[in-house]
């Protein structure tokens, strides 16, 4: 199976939106991190380099005049085969605004949302998919490592904006974790970590693994714990109160969280209520923030349990 | 006269067999239909408890269907998994694969419109599809048994019939 970009693409879209990206250079879009595909509106890609829209003839374009418009055709085929012409079997993860196929490449997804009982249903008429390519960098955590694990592993939250690299670092410290001898469980809610497909991880995330797949966080944590009887936990974008609790809980029977968090800075993470008191009790011990200044994944601070400054780049 | 005398039983036993042979082939029909409507019976539960991708769905069906309803879900998994073409497009050319084998053109129209009703958001949608298509088989079923009954005996008589009137005729 080619895992190429292009190939993703081309694999699952139709017609003329399938023509474009058959005519787009390759190299082109084995950059992009992604791809958005909007009904009536100019087809994007964020790449490297900055965003530039593709035209019919695969032709690149900086401004969105020249660049091809998908019709709800289009995206209808396009989602029916990203879905192995499945949707009912991604009914839950349609619920949360994404499907994640394999690899790992995750779709986020926008349209009619249907609202019961104050509760997502499900999102109808979907006109427009985000594909972000999850892509693993092998090494991607060799300057943090040392950092997280030395004598022991220390509680740690990556912190940074969307895409700039926080589940590609989680990843690789978990390989790297495991690779050095713990046991791991990895509650990979959205599938990102381990871009399970059936059940499998297809990202190597080391010998020592264990994958909770779209398990929800909390409750996954809990199982993991109770289950899998692991060394360390790893989780990405927590965010509610549940999450909370459960990650404290964990460091109190002792075993290692490594998750993630979408903001800016520790500012950020003081507003949230419900991380306020994890960041009081000194639950984390060590706090590593991204930028995709000048590339996703860059490092731009590390701090210990104190706030103390460890490595500050920017 | 001893040739003559052969020469007829042949012909006598070639036309018996022929009428048990068009005797049989409504029943064949019927067997046919049943073993399939099992297919779709497998696959409601595939997706209605299971919820498994239509991919993985048919792969496991065709592990337990039998002969040639195995190669048809194996190869309909295969086409999906490849992305090789469109569900009701594959769909049919599998159906169009099993009109020799016994089914009758209105048997694969019966079937042929669950392949553009599968793979929804609404699984309820898709049971309702397959519960359709497995009423339109349960509506052949009767009516093929009493005409298998008939007809078979008018196959197998007319075959001796026929066998022993060509045989008078020809001696």
């Amino acid at each position: 199976m080619n895992n190429s970009v292009k190939a993703i693409l081309i694999e699952n879209t139709a017609d003329e939106l399938r023509d474009v990206f058959l005519r787009c250079d390759a190299a082109v879009l084995e950059r992009a991190r992604e791809v958005r595909v909007r009904q009536g509106l100019p087809l994007a890609v964020t790449g490297d380099a900055g965003e530039f829209f593709l035209g019919a003839k695969g032709d690149r374009h900086r401004r969105p005049e020249g660049a091809f418009r998908p019709e709800a055709g289009h995206i209808a085929a396009m989602l029916s085969k990203l879905c192995n012409h499945s949707l009912y079997a991604y009914d839950a993860e349609i619920k949360n605004g994404h499907i994640t196929i394999a690899g790992g490449h995750r779709i986020g997804l926008s349209g009619r949302v249907t609202v019961e009982d104050g509760r997502i249903k499900t999102i109808k008429h979907i006109s427009g998919l985000s594909i972000r390519i999850a892509r693993q960098v092998l090494g991607a955590a060799d300057a943090v490592f040392p950092m997280i694990a030395g004598d022991f592993v220390r509680n740690t939250i990556i912190v940074s904006p969307p895409g700039c690299g926080k589940t590609t670092l989680l990843r690789d410290v978990v390989r790297r974790l495991s690779l050095a001898g713990h046991n791991i469980a990895v509650v990979d809610e959205r599938s990102e970590i381990g871009g399970c497909h059936l059940g499998a991880a297809q990202n190597d995330l080391g010998p020592r693994t264990d994958v909770l797949d779209a398990a929800p966080k909390a409750a996954g944590m809990m199982l993991a714990l109770r289950a899998l009887s692991p060394q360390v936990i790893a989780v990405d974008e927590i965010g509610g109160s549940k999450d909370a609790e459960a990650i404290e809980n964990m460091a109190g029977c002792g075993v290692a969280v490594i998750c993630t968090l979408h903001g800016r800075s520790i500012a950020d993470l003081r507003r949230r209520p419900a991380l306020a008191p994890l960041i009081e009790n000194k639950i984390f011990e060590r706090y590593v923030f991204l930028t995709d200044k000048p590339a996703p994944g860059s490092i731009c601070g590390v701090y210990d349990e104190n706030l103390e400054v460890m490595r500050h780049d920017n | 006269m001893i040739i003559r005398i052969l020469g007829g039983i042949l012909v006598c036993a070639a036309c018996a067999l022929l009428g048990l042979y068009m005797s049989h082939r409504g029943t064949l029909r019927a067997r046919r239909l049943a073993e399939f409507r099992q297919t779709l019976v497998m696959l409601k539960s595939e997706i209605e408890f299971a919820a498994y991708p239509l991919p993985q769905a048919f792969a496991n069906i065709a592990q337990r269907a039998e002969g040639d309803f195995a190669d048809f879900y194996q190869e309909l998994s295969r086409k999906l998994a490849d992305k090789e073409m469109g569900l009701a497009e594959a769909w049919e050319a599998g159906l169009a694969g099993l009109e020799d084998n016994h089914f009758s053109r209105e048997d694969i129209q019966a079937m042929g419109g669950l392949g553009s009703a599968l793979g929804s958001i609404d699984s309820a949608v898709q049971i309702k599809a397959i519960d359709m298509a497995v009423a339109a088989i349960d509506d052949i079923l009767p009516h093929l048994t009493v005409q298998n009954a008939k007809d078979g005996k008018m196959y197998r008589r007319l075959g001796l019939l026929g066998g022993a009137l060509i045989t008078v005729v020809l001696l």
